[in-house]
């Protein structure tokens, strides 16, 4: 870079940063050799330092809130580090003693809890005994995860699948899936299953009278003690739903869209669903009724809010109710409108979670 | 000049950090996001959202355009969130998503309306900030306003290193061309734009 003439390469090395140092020597040399070098350099490096266009104004919030209302995001779970879990419980197990009390601590992180809303609180299930390696290592373990009412737990298991539980439903999972095992898991109460494809591990639903066997799908299992009969609706996918106590083997297919329900003896019956959103909105936050009559609706009142319904009137049981709430509206506004709906009152008793359902004819105002 | 050219450069996402930071950042929002952790999407997302649209804005007719293929770019990412494996730094594979992108919108344009495709937007003088001296604000329009005669490729070039604050090997990663095509076209660059500006020189 002698003789003033300016080497544009160099020049831009430098300006950008990407320069050697015998080459920045070089710069700093035909800088300091004229003032003219100088004004130059300073010239260069002013354009340079000005570079840019027009900046528009973009905001990323507001872009972010459109993308999620745009695009459904919230379609898939949101994964959380049970992945990362997966290959120490799937593959490695226990190895030494040393080592094996980390292995199944990680193993027992591997059920990931998350409850949401209002209606949800935290939930925790007993850590396993660190120390007590020689039981936990010696005996197929179950975990048992328990939901009250008015609380729902998401669970992302070390497989990949996720499972909602709604309230009021009890869940028992193994420790861990053992390779070439199928993956058993016990449901009483209602649950929302993503199973991830694994052939090799048929995923099996297990309730007090029925098995439901799976292969990759969505759907929900509702089995509660107190009803009659098993449930399950498929959302996506298709489940094979077998009876577990009486003598028939045989078991039925429950496509994408349909309903299987198992009754105590008989094989399982099919329909079609017209609304699947009625069965599913509870893993969204969302409380459906579709054409339901009033003592199914209170059952799920009940059951979501976690209070008790009274009514006196019979005649009232049968009224058909079809209404949308979500998790967020209170328990007063939602009480309302199905009130209003149905053509009823509602008042509550002393005990604070017991409500009154009454027709409104009955009362004179 | 150097005041403002700071406060320009704190308005840019990441300016403050230094690379590596900014490298072990974005590979941990990479290795949460192939997790599926939204939030870390999320942070992904709207630290980029700007500068990806203002870049897609060089291609693309209008904002409105800009903004869908960002969308699109950021949406195709979450969809196949478990397969994002970046050859190199994220900013270059977002840049190269948002390319492609903006090339295949223009191609389809030109298909349909049988049209020039160099238009270059309307920019509106948004930055009037009446604290910056009239001398200084001559300056920057003129260098603004020639980097926007420049030949396409090297203002897209150009404008990757200064605006887009992009290494070399990010800016080649994303054009697919070399390293030393991205150093060569910088240099006759400035070269351009002294000569374009020469009259401020011995102001």
């Amino acid at each position: 870079m002698s003789d003033n003439r300016v080497n544009w390469d160099i020049i831009v090395r430098h300006l950008s940063g990407e320069i050697t140092i015998d080459e920045e020597r070089l710069i700093q040399n035909w800088i300091e050799s004229s003032p003219d070098n100088e004004q130059f350099y300073f010239f260069l490096k002013n354009i340079w330092d000005t570079s840019g266009e027009e900046k528009e104004n973009w905001n990323a919030d507001t872009a972010w809130d459109r993308f999620n209302d745009q695009f459904d995001l919230s379609d898939d779970f949101e994964k959380s580090d049970a992945d990362a879990e997966k290959n120490k419980a799937d593959f490695k197990g226990p190895e030494g003693k040393g080592k094996n009390r980390y292995a199944w601590i990680a193993v027992a992180a591997t059920a990931i809890i998350v409850t949401f809303g209002t209606l949800g609180t935290l939930f925790f299930f007993d850590l396993i005994d660190p120390y007590n390696t020689e039981k936990i290592a010696s005996e197929p373990d179950f975990r048992e995860i328990i939901t009250r009412e008015g609380q729902r737990t998401f669970l992302n298991l070390s497989d990949g699948s996720n499972i909602i539980l709604n309230a009021g439903s009890t869940l028992k999972i193994p420790e861990m899936f053992h390779a070439d095992e199928p993956r058993t898991v016990f449901l009483s109460g209602e649950a929302y299953f993503e199973v991830s494809e694994d052939a090799a591990r048929p995923f099996e639903v297990h309730t007090e009278e029925s098995i439901t066997h799976v292969l990759g799908t969505k759907f929900v299992v509702t089995s509660y003690p107190d009803k009659e009969y098993v449930q399950v609706v498929v959302s996506d996918g298709k489940v094979a739903l077998q009876e577990k106590n009486g003598f028939s083997v045989d078991s039925r297919i429950v496509l994408k869209n349909q309903k299987g329900i198992l009754t105590a003896g008989g094989p399982p019956v099919i329909s079609e669903v017209e609304n699947l959103s009625v069965y599913l909105g509870w893993t969204e936050g969302k409380l459906i009724f579709y054409d339901d009559p009033f003592h199914l609706v209170i059952e799920k009142l009940e059951r979501w809010y976690n209070i008790d319904i009274h009514t006196e009137d019979i005649e009232i049981m049968e009224r058909k109710l079809t209404a949308s709430f979500n998790e967020r509206q209170p328990l007063g506004e939602v009480l309302e409108a199905v009130a209003l709906t149905l053509g009823m009152t509602y008042s509550k008793t002393d005990t604070s979670d017991t409500f009154i359902f009454s027709n409104n004819n009955s009362h004179d105002r | 000049m150097i005041q403002i050219r700071q406060l320009r450069d704190i308005e840019g996402i990441d300016m403050s950090t230094s690379k590596d930071e900014r490298v072990i950042k974005e590979n941990n929002w990479v290795r949460l996001v192939n997790k599926g952790e939204k939030k870390a999407f999320e942070a992904m997302y709207k630290s980029y959202f700007p500068q990806l649209c203002q870049f897609a804005l060089r291609y693309a007719s209008s904002r409105k355009v800009s903004e869908d293929i960002v969308q699109n770019v950021f949406y195709s990412i979450w969809k196949n969130r478990k397969r994002l494996e970046p050859r190199g730094t994220l900013r270059a594979y977002l840049y190269t998503s948002v390319r492609n992108q903006a090339l295949k919108q223009l191609e389809k344009n030109k298909v349909r309306n049988g049209m020039s495709l160099d238009r270059f937007p309307d920019l509106k003088d948004q930055n009037d900030n009446p604290g910056e001296n009239l001398e200084y604000k001559e300056f920057n329009a003129a260098v603004i306003g020639a980097i926007k005669t420049l030949p396409e490729k090297r203002r897209h070039i150009f404008l990757m290193h200064r605006e887009d604050k992009m290494t070399y090997l990010e800016i080649a990663d994303v054009l697919n061309i070399s390293v030393k095509t991205v150093e060569t076209q910088m240099s006759r660059s400035l070269k351009y734009l002294t000569e374009k500006l020469a009259h401020f020189r011995h102001r």
